[in-house]
């Protein structure tokens, strides 16, 4: 059994979440307690030794971010729970830690809880706690990617391009090495456009940051630090030299 | 291509403060009093000198001298910093522009060696005044670049300010209007961040500006900018400035071919520079002046005019208007008549050699500082004398010439086609913050028109010397500039219908949300928790790729479909499964990759769902296909309700139109959008099937990739 706290402001919510832990994962989780603020959090944690904490994001002026950072240490694991943060969630992403979004679904609570319970070590790892913090705190941005023998932690500045094959996504960093993982280049498109990243072409994701020259053509190509040459799709063009004059 | 005016152009300089004799005397005194050779007396002599300056620079350059040789013994680097610059200034002062040079150069060695920054971006800026002074205008764009980084490093946005218009003012020269006028928009955004305190600046780049825009052809803009200029300079009794403006109103009456107006504001500019003892500016006047009458054949008022202010210019050093006015005497000794000729001492059979000369050594000037557009309006007025005496090889061997330049000119501006994208966007983007919409939109037109009228006057140009190549030059020009035309249109429509979409989509999510509001509210009333709780988590969801896909202009066909998905369960539960949907697509669309704009078919479902199926008895049936058909992408939504002929409020609607439906109203505007900004047929049509009702909206078939 994973014994289970909440901490959430809002009484409503936890209601929810207990009910549908109640209803879906009764046999998994024992639900001990939940607190309706930080230090009650705190103190809990210390008390109890828990190994799951459903952690609301926003709870009273705080957030539970905070309540994280003032503990020595992390020996359990964390689902964060929110309702539209999208900073939040963006950093969630790039840390690879779970959350649910509110109101919580019943499914993916099973799936959320499915995954602690599978795993043989913790989900989250203080590794990803630190990537989700600094991103956060907008310091250097990391980002956390699976590969097939575990986590790979990447500073987005190191990163040259991506490459997409089919369900794979081919990393070039600075340092000339690749990476391969196994997410959609769709997907970080979407975590990476807001750090300078562009998708000039189905399968090129490249930082904008790492381009040498371009070259004019139907839609032209770039040349990326690494001497790489990339094809700009034709569609892609206008979109892409605005991008480049925004700087 | 316009014709090259003088335009006063406004660099500020470091040398200030109104020389009053007064000043001199009290000053001169002070000297006497302080014998001991130290810094303060150092302090005394450069006082004096940049009094001087002003009185009787000869004086000036003596204090200086012995402000330098002081600074030496003392070994003091930031007065002799100091004492070169006010050597310098009086060199300014009295015209001697090249040795001005020098003395800054000597200046910013002093300064550099101590590290002393301020000093070092002040003086930079100066030597970028005077090298633009002397018409060497990429060193001044070299020194001017050198200052900024200085002053940005300082962050010092006053000084900024300054350099951003000395800038602007030597792109201008360059050619480079984009970056001109970025230049001056970032100016002018830095003086209005500081607040009134600093008008005389303000001014400046207002001038600017205004010629600028003159340059372009939107002659009203600039007389607006003008007249602010003028009644600036007239509250503050500022003489110099008023002739200046003058000056170059009388520029744009000259651009818009009313030569009377032009005379009247020349000669009103002309009679304050006098009164003021302003050579260079009486030279500029003389200048235009000259022009005007010699194109009226008012030959021997024009030449006296011209060689006036030719002798000032070649003082100077400002080869650039000298290249303006050996044009026109070579145009001149090529046009006029006998008699005048020989009045003037030049026997008409020499006439042509006469002009030749005038040219050439225009065109000499010219390629000493790099003005391509001075360059070709030498070798224009060449190919005009060398025709009318007749001698065919070298006119020939000219215009070959000027269409090179002319061909060099056109292939720089294809090689910097991206350049002048990203000047474009800057320009919009810098703009949008000091203008009204509308402003921007005339401004960012501009310089596309400005480009387009080179290309169609230099066709005309090649047109005058090789009649054949011309009309194939001017076929091939006009089909390039109606192309340039229409994209420029389509641009346009494109910002504007930007904004309309997101206008559009504002309103759209308002709607959607109150009929699903409602639609919860109707469930809550009727249904058991479960099925709340069921529905509720399905409307957080649409709200969430709503606001999602919201952000975007286009969504994939597969991220819309999801969210439509979403919608009709949504209603479906509401309405306890009174409707069943299905979605079909054909197999060649590339979901993920084809974008249509988003919820651009919910109104459509809402229409079926709640005027067709909510009245109909029995099961209703939405089917939604997305299918290809050439390069459009048809979107149908079939249902089996009671169709329009039966249904109130779909008859309500044809009888009054105004009643119409938001959410469909809000679909043909952006429909109508979608059209005029991709130039596609796009459209939406409804017909009546037997039992329900079809709508088929087509869109243009949008790949991302």
């Amino acid at each position: 059994m994973i014994r289970t706290i909440i901490v959430d402001d809002e009484e409503h919510c936890i209601s929810r979440l207990s009910g549908l832990l109640d209803e879906h994962c009764k046999d998994r989780i024992h639900l001990m307690d939940a607190f309706r603020n930080i230090e009650d959090g705190m103190a809990a944690i210390k008390k109890l030794q828990p190994d799951l904490v459903f952690l609301d994001v926003q709870i009273h002026d705080k957030t539970g971010f905070d309540l994280l950072k003032q503990l020595p240490e992390i020996n359990f694991d964390v689902i964060f729970t929110t309702a539209f943060e999208k900073y939040a969630v963006q950093a969630f992403k790039f840390s690879a830690i779970d959350y649910l979004l509110k109101p919580v679904d019943g499914d993916d609570l099973t799936r959320a809880v499915e995954k602690i319970s599978d795993k043989n070590s913790r989900s989250s790892s203080p590794e990803k706690l630190e990537v989700l913090f600094n991103n956060l705190q907008g310091q250097s941005k990391r980002i956390c990617v699976p590969v097939i023998n575990g986590l790979v932690f990447l500073q987005v500045s190191d990163i040259i391009r991506c490459e997409s094959d089919i369900n794979y996504t081919t990393f070039y960093l600075k340092n000339k090495e690749k990476l391969m993982v196994a997410k959609t280049l769709k997907e970080f498109e979407e975590m990476l456009s807001e750090y300078n990243f562009f998708r000039v072409h189905n399968s090129h994701l490249i930082n904008l940051a790492y381009v040498k020259n371009y070259v004019k053509g139907k839609g032209g190509y770039v040349v990326m630090a690494d001497h790489s040459e990339i094809e700009v799709s034709t569609r892609r063009k206008d979109a892409f030299l605005k991008k480049l004059a925004e700087g | 291509m316009k014709k090259p005016y003088f335009i006063a152009c406004f660099l500020f300089l470091y040398l200030t403060g109104f020389a009053e004799q007064s000043k001199l005397d009290s000053l001169l005194t002070l000297l006497k009093q302080h014998p001991q050779e130290d810094t303060t007396q150092i302090n005394l002599l450069a006082s004096i000198s940049n009094t001087y300056c002003e009185i009787d620079p000869g004086q000036g350059l003596i204090f200086s001298d012995k402000a330098i040789a002081l600074s030496k013994k003392l070994g003091n680097q930031r007065k002799l910093g100091l004492s070169y610059a006010m050597k310098g200034f009086n060199f300014e002062a009295n015209g001697e522009n090249e040795k001005a040079i020098e003395m800054f150069l000597l200046s910013l060695t002093a300064h550099e060696s101590i590290n002393n920054k301020p000093a070092v971006g002040r003086m930079s800026h100066n030597i970028g005044n005077a090298y633009f002074n002397v018409s060497n205008f990429s060193e001044a764009v070299k020194y001017y670049e050198k200052a900024k980084n200085i002053f940005e490093e300082m962050k010092d946005s006053v000084s900024l300010a300054i350099v951003y218009n000395g800038l602007g003012t030597a792109h201008e020269y360059l050619s480079n209007y984009t970056i001109s006028v970025e230049y001056f928009l970032n100016a002018l955004q830095l003086y209005h961040r500081a607040g009134n305190e600093n008008q005389n600046g303000l001014t400046e780049v207002y001038i600017n500006l205004g010629s600028l825009y003159r340059e372009l052809s939107l002659f009203n803009t600039a007389l607006s900018y003008y007249d602010t200029t003028l009644s600036i300079h007239t509250r503050n009794g500022n003489e110099l400035g008023i002739s200046n403006v003058y000056n170059s109103i009388g520029n744009l009456y000259d651009d818009m071919d009313d030569q009377t107006k032009a005379l009247e504001f020349y000669n009103k500019s002309l009679d304050i520079n006098k009164s003021l003892g302003n050579e260079h500016g009486i030279a500029g006047n003389l200048t235009n002046l000259g022009v005007i009458y010699s194109s009226q054949k008012k030959y021997a008022i024009a030449w006296d005019y011209l060689q006036q202010a030719l002798s000032e210019f070649e003082r100077r050093g400002n080869k650039s208007s000298a290249c303006t006015v050996l044009n026109e005497l070579g145009r001149i000794c090529t046009n006029a008549p006998d008699s005048f000729l020989r009045n003037r001492n030049i026997p008409p059979s020499q006439r042509y050699n006469k002009a030749l000369t005038y040219l050439k050594k225009s065109l000499r000037l010219a390629q000493e500082i790099e003005a391509v557009n001075q360059e070709t309006f030498a070798y224009e007025a060449l190919i005009k004398t060398y025709e009318a005496k007749k001698d065919i090889v070298n006119a020939f061997e000219a215009s070959k010439r000027y269409i090179h330049l002319h061909d060099s000119l056109m292939s720089d501006e294809t090689k910097s086609e991206i350049t002048k994208k990203e000047g474009q966007f800057e320009f919009d983007r810098k703009e949008s913050l000091l203008k009204t919409e509308h402003e921007k939109k005339e401004a960012l037109s501009t310089a596309e028109i400005k480009r387009q009228r080179v290309v169609k006057n230099s066709a005309m140009g090649i047109a005058a010397v090789i009649l054949l190549a011309a009309s194939f030059s001017f076929v091939f020009y006009k089909r390039r500039r109606d192309a340039e035309k229409e994209k420029v249109e389509s641009d346009f429509k494109a910002r504007v219908s930007d904004t309309e979409m997101k206008a559009l989509r504002s309103q759209m999510n308002p709607h959607f949300i109150f009929n699903s509001l409602n639609s919860i509210a109707d469930f809550i009333a009727h249904n058991d928790t479960k099925a709340a709780d069921n529905y509720l988590l399905k409307f957080a969801k649409v709200m969430r790729m709503i606001l999602e896909n919201s952000e975007q202009k286009e969504v994939s066909i597969s991220d819309d479909l999801n969210a439509l998905e979403l919608y009709m369960q949504l209603e479906s539960l509401r309405m306890k499964n009174k409707f069943s949907y299905e979605i079909k697509t054909d197999d060649d669309i590339d979901l993920e990759n084809t974008m249509i704009p988003p919820l651009i078919l919910q109104p459509f479902v809402e229409n079926s769902i709640w005027h067709g199926i909510s009245k109909k008895e029995g099961q209703g049936h939405i089917s939604i296909k997305i299918k290809k058909s050439g390069d459009m992408i048809k979107c149908i939504v079939e249902d089996n309700g009671i169709g329009r002929s039966k249904s109130v409020s779909w008859k309500e609607e044809s009888e009054k139109q105004e009643k119409k439906s938001l959410g469909m109203k809000i679909t043909n505007a952006r429909i109508e959008i979608i059209n005029k900004l991709k130039g596609s047929k796009a459209g939406v049509e409804l017909s009546d099937l037997t039992e329900g009702l079809k709508v088929v909206v087509s869109l243009p078939l949008e790949l991302k990739f």
